[in-house]
């Protein structure tokens, strides 16, 4: 019985966040066609939610298309920057001087701005997916590199000492503690980079879309500027933040799912 | 059991008890001189015969801490020499080391958790004889019940009881107790004390715990010794009987032995 009860508060809790959020769009989607009734505003400055939605209609297959191209991107990128990221952390971890030596360079690719840094790259890699997904490694890497290094280094000093009472190796150390332990940072890391992963994908995307048969969001935004067309431009907005709020939710999920069994 | 401690206590002869009773702690002007400066212990020269129980107690801050993690081999004494007979010539798992937080690892069950010594150690034992062994270990510290569940679903004091299974899971020589009950209420810290006891009489044995309770000191050991300032200020042989019950604390050894060890550590002359 307790435990029906808790499931019951748990669902209407849902439902009473879910009808929250909807509430919320519902009136901003009022003001947006209030604001352009009352002022009157031409299609080209601002359509209304009806001409942004047929819009999407309309550009349907092109949006898709974009959407899974990004997508693409985006996850590719991502995985690898995960990847990367961990193997660059672990390395860190083990040694005081390489922290040293090395960090300072993280954060200056976190700080450089990528916009500044996608031209190069393109140059480089040439106008393809490839570069694409080079860019938003770089954007996802520091956030995954500082979460996970912080993960492996900030480690309970009595949990240090037992490891020391057994004699314990470096790389069971690492297995066996270390590596466990930063799983939880892993998945906070991997989901503020999934966010920023559907951004370095647009912004290189830009870049790669000038001129080719590229067709991701990105590419569309640029194509659809050029024209004018607010109310695409719109849409292509919606999809860029949805696709960006799927690649949280799933790597939330995903983390929920693997740290389920550690956590009340 | 008891009934053969109680005699071991009577016949207390550091030199004459080896092998079968735990192993004998000496400690011979061991001091440790932090890099800042700081003189944690000094000049401290005690010892624990086999298969004994000692207290280390103190003010905050007064070493009691250090001088055990120095006994466990976790810092180097400055000064001085710390020689545990049989010699455990480095040799791991042969120190069982409890600490004052539970420290589990959250992503072990209690039972994986109670394997981890015995697999960091690299035996020859396959994991399911691990696993029968930690099950063991947890069915006689009373978790036979709790094996597969995480530490967040233990309470402070099942947590505690992992801990200590843990710390004895490769059968050590000594077990180290640093401040094991501090956070815990009065009553789970009268029933962990009597754990540990009922595990002591179930194996060889030498215990040294850090405490700032004087009664859990009295109630638990043969002999407490009592440090100030980094020094020992003096070692107190228990003189109360065993085996020890809650009908021990309205006796005259008890209210003894307690005024007695306070009024050392105040320093009182």
């Amino acid at each position: 019985m307790p435990g029906n009860w808790k499931n019951n508060v748990k669902w209407k809790n849902n439902l009473s966040g879910g009808l929250a959020v909807v509430t919320v769009a519902l009136i901003a989607i009022g003001v947006w066609q209030a604001i352009v009734w009352y002022w009157g505003l031409p299609k080209a400055l601002l359509p209304t939610p009806k001409q942004t939605f047929d819009s999407a209609v309309m550009n349907r297959e092109s949006l898709l298309k974009g959407i899974y191209s990004t997508a693409c991107a985006a996850v590719m990128g991502l995985a690898v920057a995960i990847a990367l990221g961990s193997v660059i952390s672990i390395a860190l971890s083990q040694s005081k001087w390489l922290r040293i030596a090395i960090f300072p360079y993280i954060i200056l690719l976190q700080t450089v701005p990528i916009v500044a840094v996608a031209p190069l790259l393109i140059i480089w890699s040439g106008y393809t997916f490839r570069s694409v997904v080079i860019v938003t490694v770089i954007v996802c890497l520091f956030p995954i590199v500082n979460s996970v290094a912080a993960g492996l280094t900030r480690i309970d000093q009595d949990m240090n000492d037992l490891f020391d009472l057994y004699k314990v190796s470096r790389a069971k150390r690492l297995q066996k503690l270390q590596i466990p332990s930063a799983i939880n940072d892993l998945v906070i890391g991997s989901k503020t980079s999934s966010g920023l992963a559907v951004i370095g994908a647009i912004v290189a995307e830009f870049f790669v879309g000038n001129g080719t048969r590229y067709d991701g969001l990105g590419t569309l935004i640029t194509g659809w500027q050029a024209l004018s067309k607010t109310d695409a431009l719109i849409a292509a907005l919606f999809a860029s933040a949805a696709l960006g709020l799927a690649m949280f939710a799933t790597v939330h999920f995903i983390g929920a799912v693997v740290l389920r069994r550690w956590t009340s | 059991m008891q009934r053969q401690q109680a005699k071991l206590i009577e016949s207390d002869h550091i030199s004459n008890q080896t092998t079968n009773t735990g192993s004998s702690i000496d400690c011979r002007c061991v001091s440790l001189v932090f890099s800042s400066g700081t003189r944690a212990v000094d000049e401290v020269t005690l010892s624990v015969p086999a298969g004994k129980i000692m207290s280390l107690v103190g003010p905050s801050g007064c070493g009691k801490t250090t001088m055990l993690r120095m006994i466990a081999g976790l810092e180097k004494p400055t000064a001085g020499e710390i020689q545990i007979t049989p010699s455990i010539d480095g040799a791991a798992g042969e120190i069982g080391f409890v600490f004052q937080q539970p420290s589990l690892l959250r992503w072990r069950t209690a039972i994986e958790n109670v394997t981890l010594p015995l697999e960091l150690m690299s035996s020859s034992a396959t994991q399911s004889q691990n696993r029968s062994t930690a099950a063991q270990m947890l069915q006689q510290v009373g978790l036979a019940d709790s094996v597969n569940l995480y530490p967040h679903q233990l309470s402070g004091g099942m947590r505690m009881r992992v801990s200590i299974a843990r710390a004895l899971v490769t059968q050590p020589k000594v077990l180290l107790l640093d401040e094991p009950f501090a956070a815990l209420d009065d009553t789970l810290r009268e029933q962990l004390g009597g754990l540990v006891l009922d595990l002591w009489t179930q194996r060889p044995l030498t215990i040294v715990m850090v405490t700032h309770n004087i009664a859990e000191a009295v109630m638990l050991s043969h002999r407490i010794a009592v440090m100030r300032n980094g020094k020992l200020a003096e070692t107190i042989d228990n003189p109360m009987p065993w085996p020890r019950d809650d009908s021990n604390r309205s006796q005259a050894p008890f209210s003894d032995t307690y005024q007695l060890v306070r009024s050392v550590m105040r320093g009182d002359d």
